[in-house]
Formats: structure tokens, sequence, C-alpha cells
């Protein structure tokens, strides 16, 4: 199992139901500490803040999308290989296939159920442990 | 493991979704409108990306604020307006785009798109919608539907399986039957609720496991218990242990399928990915490997049910692999089933004796895939258990308990947490099998094996160690709890009434408990824990003894 647990995760959602409800899954039921973010700039700026285990982020937002946002991540320092989790209402092949590309550890299917958000991403991050 | 929510995290949850319908209900006016005048005017054309966007958004959020249906829906439409919003960002033709749009309104689309609203309507409250964790909880105390028309019957049932630690919700006729049963695991009916087929309230039994009571042997009767879904007859319900049994092993089945583990092989990561969503989201626990060189560690480490497979990956032959596979004793029973778009029947059979054990044809729809590896994985762990498990009890046996136990003794010497050892045995068993015969006999040691596993964590080691002798390994738990717990269990077992035909009779039971991280091996664990059983049995039995000290004090002796 990881040598360390799950504490500090970023969310990128532009929408702010999605963002509301994935704070209550995340905080309230997972027990993360969670910085939620409505843009890819935003994320850019609190990411130092807030030095992320792992990322979760929505793929459609305008401006900068969810892929735009993980390669700009990328190419800040210290943040090469932290674990990326997608989350997309599309979950078709092509599109996996990209994110996947990029180095996302997983992509979760919108819509998520909000009691067990906090468990799937739990079980992608045991994963990417093991593996990475 | 998911938890059920707070009343706050409730209340939270019941705000967000009313501003969420609100919100909705104003975006879908505007979203009508928008699309009706695109349909009139080419010049507003343009508005059809916004539309195509709030379906995308809706798809993916309805769902999850608890608007299924609404999600459901919006992703149909937003999936019919895709090829229309593409060309309007690709710039053709506004006046083309119309006309395809007008003839999209006119086959039923305009309907779905009024029809929207009606959907913020329908959903389930809050506090049963989104209470119900959607994985079974192990450690929940599992709900049994009861209709039995005799009352006093009824009682003794419930309060016979409530020992075993079942709730029972008893209803004395099938049209009180409630519209909420997302709780019920297990149905046990009269077969005399069944005569009329048509009954509304049967259709409810679908998926969930029914135990029927009925004294009819003939055929007829019988084989249309079994076409209405039942899973088990039994005759006298009376006979809690037996009744008990039932409902443990037809429960356990369908944990198992939930549990099922699935581990593919493809080194198509695009298909690899989206095999794991179909079967995640089947409540399969899934673990893809797109290099076939990782195979053996892969395997080691996640120890699947069963394994997929793809007849070629780059370089390497599925079947080849599979054989290689069958090298080590460990993998030879694991099941591995092949992905094939050949359907060439000499070459599948060729493959199957150069050891695999199925195939699936490519392209696989995603709910034979589902449904294919649920079959296999709960038809592998049957098979597993077989070999593994204590064929009365369904325990494990002797020698894997024993394997377990020093498995668990390296753990905590490692990791410096307590573990306890118990050793049970059965008081004055011989008795009971000269009085009451060897049947008897059988019933008593299946109950109290019935017992330990329901009560117990799922993570406890319980093993048949001889006749009427078991053993228990409790790992991350004191002396003190443990002793809490097995004297719990000792006085709940007492309770239990078993009918030997010629009387009824009780029987209890004895322990003795021990640390298992205060001895220098397992093996010794194990003796001290005998050793305090057999205090225990000298002094008055039905109960438990600890080990001095748990043994601590041993270790310095020595």
């Amino acid at each position: 199992m990881s040598a360390h647990s799950l504490e500090r995760i970023l969310m990128v959602e532009d929408e702010p139901d999605i963002r509301s409800i994935a704070e209550l899954a995340l905080e309230a039921i997972g027990g993360f500490e969670l910085t939620a973010c409505d843009s890819g700039q935003q994320a850019l700026e609190q990411i130092g803040e807030c030095q992320p285990q792992l990322i979760l982020l929505d793929v459609m937002m305008p401006g900068m999308d969810g892929p735009a946002t993980l390669a700009a991540i990328r190419s800040l320092p210290g943040y090469a290989t932290t674990p990326a989790v997608f989350m997309t209402a599309k979950v078709q092949n092509d599109e996996v296939q990209g994110y996947l590309a990029q180095g996302a550890a997983g992509v979760i299917p919108k819509p998520f159920d909000p009691l067990t958000l906090a468990d799937q991403i739990r079980e992608i991050w045991n994963e990417a442990c093991v593996i990475g | 493991m998911p938890q059920s929510p707070s009343s706050e995290v409730r209340k939270k949850l019941e705000t967000l979704r009313n501003r969420f319908r609100d919100k909705t209900i104003r975006e879908l006016e505007g979203l009508v409108s928008s699309i009706f005048s695109a349909s009139e005017h080419s010049e507003s054309i343009g508005e059809l990306v916004g539309a195509y966007q709030l379906f995308h958004r809706l798809a993916g959020s309805a769902g999850t604020l608890g608007f299924t249906q609404l999600g459901e829906q919006a992703r149909k439409l937003e999936i019919a307006l895709k090829p229309l919003a593409d060309q309007v960002a690709a710039g053709d033709d506004s006046e083309g785009i119309r006309l395809q749009l007008r003839q999209l309104l006119t086959t039923g689309y305009k309907d779905d798109i009024v029809g929207l609203c009606t959907l913020l309507d329908t959903t389930e409250p809050v506090s049963t919608s989104w209470e119900q964790p959607r994985v079974t909880e192990i450690d929940d105390r599992a709900v049994l539907m009861l209709l039995e028309p005799d009352k006093k019957l009824a009682d003794l049932i419930s309060q016979g399986l409530a020992l075993y630690g079942y709730r029972v919700r008893t209803l004395s006729s099938g049209h009180l039957w409630p519209d909420n049963i997302s709780d019920v695991d297990l149905i046990m009916v009269r077969d005399t609720f069944l005569q009329d087929e048509r009954e509304h309230w049967l259709s409810r039994f679908s998926g969930l496991p029914v135990i029927c009571f009925s004294e009819a042997h003939d055929f007829t009767t019988r084989y249309r218990l079994a076409c209405l879904g039942v899973d088990a007859c039994l005759e006298d319900p009376q006979d809690i242990p037996a009744l008990a049994d039932r409902v443990e092993h037809l429960l356990a089945e369908g944990l198992a399928t939930l549990n099922g583990r699935v581990m593919i092989v493809d080194d198509d990561r695009e298909l690899l990915e989206h095999y794991r969503l179909v079967l995640t989201s089947g409540g399969l626990q899934v673990r893809t490997l797109d290099d076939p060189t990782d195979l053996l560690s892969e395997l080691a480490e996640f120890r699947p049910d069963i394994l997929l497979m793809d007849v070629q990956m780059g370089q390497y032959e599925g079947p080849a692999l599979a054989r290689m596979l069958r090298f080590q004793a460990e993998w030879l029973s694991l099941p591995i089933i092949f992905f094939s778009s050949e359907e060439d029947r000499d070459l599948q059979l060729d493959v199957l004796a150069r050891g695999g054990d199925d195939f699936v044809t490519k392209p696989v729809s995603d709910e034979f895939l589902l449904r294919t590896v649920r079959i296999r994985c709960y038809r592998a762990r049957q098979l597993g258990k077989l070999v593994s498990l204590d064929s009365l009890t369904g325990l494990l046996k002797h020698a894997l308990a024993k394997t377990e136990l020093n498995r668990e003794f390296a753990r905590c010497t490692r990791t410096r947490h307590d573990s306890v050892v118990a050793m049970l045995d059965l008081d004055h068993f011989k008795q009971v099998n000269d009085t009451y015969g060897h049947g008897t006999g059988d019933m008593v040691i299946k109950a109290l094996s019935n017992l330990l596993r329901h009560r117990l964590r799922d993570t406890d080691i319980i093993g048949r160690y001889g006749g009427e002798e078991f053993v228990v390994v409790l790992p991350e738990c004191s002396l003190g709890k443990a002793v809490e717990v097995l004297e719990a269990l000792c006085q709940d077992f007492a309770r239990l009434v078993f009918n030997g035909g010629s009387g009824e009779f009780s029987v209890t039971f004895s322990a003795g408990v021990a640390l298992l991280n205060s001895y220098e091996s397992g093996e010794q664990a194990i003796e001290a824990a005998d050793r305090a059983l057999f205090e225990r049995k000298r002094r008055g039995r039905n109960g438990v003894s600890m080990a001095p000290d748990g043994g601590r004090d041993l270790l310095t002796a020595n």
C-alpha cells in the first residue's frame, strides 16, 4: 500500500454546483483538504499555497480546459508526476486515450455519486502509488 | 468504504439541490427560446453552441445532484445536437444548419426539450436516494424481509435470526409491500403468497435472493417456484440454524459477485481504460495492464479472481502468456478468458488447449462484458472455496487457517500491533452426537461457524481446526476486546435452540485466547491459547479464559 496517505487535493471545475457538491463529497465525507478553483488560471495561482498531492480536473471548461490546465501544471517545478484525475461527462474511447497520454492516473465519469467520490479518488491514489 | 452522510451533510446536499433546480429552470427556459429562435432565423444559429454546452453540462451534473432522469435525457439531446453544433463551430452555411435543425425538431426533439423542465420534479428525496451507499457494507447488519401469515412463526423466526445479527422486517401480506425496499438484502416468503403470479409486488423480487417456505415436494410446484426466481426452498423454517445457514450462503454469493477482482491485459490503452470504466461502474475491482512483461508481479500483487487477456499484444501472444502462467502452480486454477476478434473455431480451440479457459469475441458490448465477468468471478470464487474451505462449515481448512495465522504473526510482529489468537471448542459435543445423531451434531457445528462468520469482522480469520474445534485470529485487536467479543458470542450461542428430533436442546462453547505477538511463533501462540481453553474447560466451560497475562510473562520466564 501507499507509503503516505492522501490529504491535499486541488480541484479545477468551472461549474459552481459541481464545485460545491464536490467540496461536500471530498471535505465533509472524504475528510480531505480541498482547494477548489473555478478556472485553470486560478489553479495556477493557488497551487503553490495548496501543494496538492493529487489534482482533479474537469475536462470541458471555457478558456483553459482540463488538459491545457494539466499541461501548464506539469511544467511547474515539482508537479511533473503528481497524479491527476479527469472528470468528464463523455467517456468515449478516443477521448480517454488523450487523457491517459497526458499522464492522467484515472478518469471519473460524470455524473459521479457524491457519496462514493472520495472512495474512487482514494482508490486511484492507491493504485497510482503502487504503480508509480 | 462509503459512509452514510450525517444529517448536516444531508441538509447541505438538499440546499445545493434546490439551488440547482431553481437555476436550471431559468436556464432551460432560455434554452428553449434560443433553440426555437435558431430554427426560425439563420442569423441566430450561433445560439446552438450554447445550447449544446448546456446539455453537456447537465448530462454531467444533474445525476450527481439527484436528477438522474434529467441527466440522462440531457445526454440524449446533447448527442443529437452535436453534429449541428460542430457545423456551427466549423462555420458551415447557417441556412443549411437551420434546415437540419427544423428537421430534428419535427422528430420528437421539440417535445423532449420542452419536457426537460418536468424532469426537475421527478427525484427521490435526499434521505433515501443519498443515504444508501451503493456498495453493500459488509459489517452492516443485513436486512431480511419476511412474508409469513402465521404471526407466531414469524415472531419466532425474527427472534431466532436476530441472534445471528440479522434485522428482520415482517409483513403479513404482500399488499402491504412498502414502496422502498432498497435496504432489503434478502426475502423470505411463504409459498401461499406466490400462488397468483400476477401480483404486482412479485416483480420486486428481481435481483434479490429469495427463500421460500414450502412443504410441497411435487415437480409442478417446485418448478413454478424456480421460475418465479426462488433461490432456496425450506420445509421447516422453525429450524433456525438451518434457515440462518441458507441466508448466510445466499448473502455471501451476492457479496462475492459484488467484490469480484478482475485483471485485464491489453496493449490497446484506450480500450483498456474503457473496459476498466465499464467494469468499475459495475462494482468490480479492476486492475489494468498494458505491458505483459509486468504480468507476474502484477498478478502476485493484485490476486484477481479472473484474468482477461487479448490474443495478440504487440510481440506477445496471449496463449503463450497463459501457458507461461501455468508454469506456476499458484496460477494453475486462475480462469483466463481471451478477447478475440477471431471467429475461427479451430484457432480458438487451439488456444484453449494451450491454457486458456474461454473466449469473448470482440467487439464486446458493455453489458455483455460486465455480465460475463461477474458470472466468471462468482464461479471462480465458488471453485476456489471448494478447494480451500471446509465443506461442512465453509470456514478455512486446518492447513490454510495455519498459513493465515502465520501470515498475521509475521505482520503483527513487523508492524508492532496487537493481534489475538483464540481456540474454541464445543462443550460436551460427544453427548450431542450420541444423543441426537451425527446429522444434528453437524448442524450445531454449522450454527457456530455461521455465528462466528457473521459476527466477527470480515478481516478476521476463522478456521475449522478439528472436529468441533475452531481457531480464530483477530488482527489488530486487544486481548480485552477479544474476550469481550467472544464472551458475547458465548452468551448468544447458548441461547440458540436446536431441534434434535427427540427434543430441543442448547449447546455452549469454551474459548481460550492469547496475544499472538507475545510469542516467538504462531505455533507457540496456538499452544498457549489451547492451554487457556483447557483451563476454561476445567473451570466450568461456557466462557473465555486468557493465557496468563496474554503470554507476556511466559516469554520472560523462558
